[in-house]
């Protein structure tokens, strides 16, 4: 019989994500799905809401990135044991979506893609996250490998973001480019230079990102 | 100093961190526990953005040199930290630099070591930095700032075609722009009859590929001129730079080595930041051989180093460092008010009033509009930086204090959606290097404000 949310369970994990405490995330999740209580409950009233609050803070600087990315990461592993559970019921789990996203070739900077990382997953996104340096194929082959509707490309450096350009040419030489969503962001590039590669959108900002990615994925849905 | 060689090894022996480790658990770790330790924990004062406080500054300074000496630089290329004990930091710190002349006679200029309320002017190397200039508009652009004398140095913008075709970071092409950029650049200040002016570069290339192109070159950059080396947030270096570091140290030209701590990120507060600053520039020392080493921060909400967060933590930094190390030290400007805008001036009196007084030397910019949208430099943001900057020098923190909390509000609002101005070709005339009527207005205008807060633009 499914059981709704106890008051410890909630509070307990929504202390543990605040925390970034992923190993209590996985430990609470894992006795909350073995008390019955509905594995989507956890994620709509608990981790969604409280990583949206701690996206929110991060915003104002009450947090820094280190403990966005922890709340990030422990939220990633409650919606991981979510849906292992909702498969073996039988179900299909209505995920957010997933999310392939990178730094471009030739840029070192990471810190503008983990905060879009983070906060994607804080939204209920499944993110494949490849680090920097990524080259146009490896986007692509990424993609391809986990079934990814959006592809996102970050390059802070006027003379890195040739990179994302190169994505979306990839994308348009493979017969790609309707398959995935492609957006770019970071301090190198403008909606203009998006308009001028081709890519489907652009954001200035993480919280931006992630209101693009929710836009374009619904429309792509036909929402 | 220790050998340089040495610190390449460490670089291969030292203690083994993933990226993750070094980013999210340790450096912030450490930081946190310092900013305990030193008491230095929620100093940030948002009413007075420029501090006055010596024992202030010497506790942050306390704690930078303590992180260096727990933390050591992170080498990218074989995950270890390059460790340094107390003894060789401070052995390193001690080797006091003075002055550095750049370029060649008669176009020499000297950059001083400053202190806090130092009377010695900054060095103002200025130009479209960190923004993609078509080479169609390369000549006006750069001559226009050139122009200028009170610019001491120039650094250029950022090509991104060569003969038409784009630039990719590690393809090589980034060797022929490297060498490309230094070329036209030494055509444009030629053209204005400064041909021996101080230059900085590479700018075009962030990997070592553009600066072996460029550098020590026929034709390239020399000895006269500013190298740049730009190391990864927090306290990271890759082999890459190191090659640069080796490349120039060969040259026997003089070596910057900056570094942006970042509000928001792996360090978090404006303390966190300020203390991660003066790590940065010490490490640099050793790590990169830096004769002009830089600790900044950068605001990652707004992509800009002229938030008051961000201006406080380089100002308290900046006293630190500049109290106890007798170098040039490095400060940036990079704004997001595009030219042609109020925003952008008001932007580049607060941080440039900042960094001057609290002791930096070498004050770097301008990024104009962050740098983000290409062809929207122009000569005037550069001549009116260099002229504020020169006349702060000499102020006391107190009365910079007073200035620019009149100014940053004027601009704070607007850093999330900044005036984004004009392209250079809408407010300077290319064949005449004059600006618009317009743009001349707003820069008089600014020049006046400055003067009814008391400050003297000769």
């Amino acid at each position: 019989m499914v059981q709704g949310l106890s008051p410890n369970i909630k509070e307990a994990l929504k202390i543990a994500l605040v925390q970034g405490d992923k190993a209590t995330s996985i430990k609470t999740t894992q006795e909350a799905i073995s008390q019955g209580i509905s594995p989507m409950l956890i994620i709509q009233e608990i981790v969604v809401p409280v990583l949206t609050e701690i996206g929110n803070q991060f915003e104002n600087l009450d947090i820094f990135l280190p403990e966005l990315m922890a709340a990030g990461e422990a939220g990633n592993a409650c919606t991981s044991i979510v849906e292992e559970a909702i498969l073996k019921s039988g179900n299909q789990m209505q995920s957010e979506g997933t999310v392939v996203i990178g730094t471009v070739k030739g840029d070192i900077h990471d810190i503008g893609k983990n905060i879009v990382s983070s906060l994607l997953k804080a939204h209920g996104y499944k993110v494949i996250d490849l680090g920097k340096d990524v080259s146009a194929a490896r986007f692509i082959d990424e993609a391809e490998a986990n079934q990814a509707d959006v592809i996102a490309a970050s390059a802070l450096m006027s003379i890195t973001r040739a990179g994302t350009r190169d994505v979306a040419d990839l994308l348009r030489d493979r017969g790609l480019k309707d398959k995935y969503l492609y957006i770019i962001g970071g301090g190198s590039i403008t909606q203009e230079y998006a308009d001028e590669i081709h890519a489907d959108g652009f954001s200035e900002t993480g919280s931006g990102a992630i209101d693009l990615v929710k836009t374009l994925m619904a429309h792509k849905r036909g929402e | 100093m220790i050998d340089f060689v040495e610190v390449i090894e460490r670089a291969r022996t030292g203690k083994i961190y993933t990226p993750e480790q070094w980013d999210t658990e340790f450096i912030p770790g450490v930081v946190r526990e310092l900013l305990k330790k030193y008491r230095i924990e929620k100093t940030y004062d948002s009413e007075n953005p420029i501090s006055s406080d010596d024992a202030l500054a010497d506790a942050f300074f306390d704690a930078g040199l303590e992180l260096a000496e727990r933390t050591g630089f992170y080498c990218e290329t074989t995950r270890r930290a390059i460790s340094f004990t107390r003894d060789e930091i401070l052995e390193a710190m001690g080797e006091k630099i003075p002055f550095i002349v750049f370029g060649s006679h008669p176009d020499q200029v000297t950059m001083w070591a400053r202190h806090p309320e130092d009377s010695h002017p900054p060095f103002a190397f200025l130009g479209p930095l960190g923004q993609v200039i078509d080479e169609e508009i390369w000549q006006p652009v750069h001559q226009s700032v050139a122009q200028y004398r009170v610019v001491d140095g120039i650094v250029p913008g950022s090509l991104e075609k060569i003969k038409g075709k784009l630039i990719r970071t590690g393809s090589p092409l980034e060797t022929l722009a490297g060498h490309h950029e230094a070329v036209l650049l030494h055509q444009a200040v030629e053209a204005v009859g400064r041909s021996s002016m101080p230059l900085c570069g590479v700018e075009t290339s962030p990997a070592e590929y553009g600066h072996f192109g460029g550098f020590g070159t026929p034709g390239g950059y020399t000895v006269h001129d500013c190298s740049i080396i730009l190391s990864v947030s927090e306290l990271r270096t890759t082999y890459g730079l190191m090659h640069k570091a080796t490349h120039l140290q060969i040259l026997g030209a003089p070596i910057f080595s900056g570094h942006r701590s970042m509000i928001g990120g792996n360090v978090g507060s404006p303390e966190g930041c300020a203390v991660t600053a003066v790590t940065a520039v010490l490490l640099q020392i050793l790590v990169h051989r830096a004769h002009i080493p830089g600790g900044s921060t950068f605001d990652i909400r707004f992509l800009c180093d002229s938030s008051r967060e961000s201006i406080w933590a380089d100002c308290i930094s900046g006293q630190a460092q500049s109290r106890h190390i007798t170098r040039p030290l490095e400060g940036m400007m990079s704004v997001v008010g595009g030219a042609c805008t109020d925003m952008l001036l008001d932007e580049l009196i607060s941080r440039g009033v900042a960094l001057v007084v609290s002791g930096r030397s070498c004050i770097w910019g301008v990024r104009t509009g962050g740098g983000a949208r290409k062809n929207r430099a122009t000569g005037l943001e550069s001549k009116f930086a260099a002229e504020t900057l020169k006349a702060a020098a000499g102020m006391t923190r107190k009365d910079a204090n007073d200035l620019v909390k009149n100014f940053i509000p004027k601009y704070e609002s607007f850093l999330k959606k900044p005036q984004l101005g004009k392209p250079f070709n809408e407010c300077f005339d290319s064949n005449t290097l004059q600006p618009t009527d317009e743009w001349k207005a707003i820069y008089l205008r600014k020049l006046c404000e400055l003067e009814d807060a008391g400050m003297k633009i000769k």
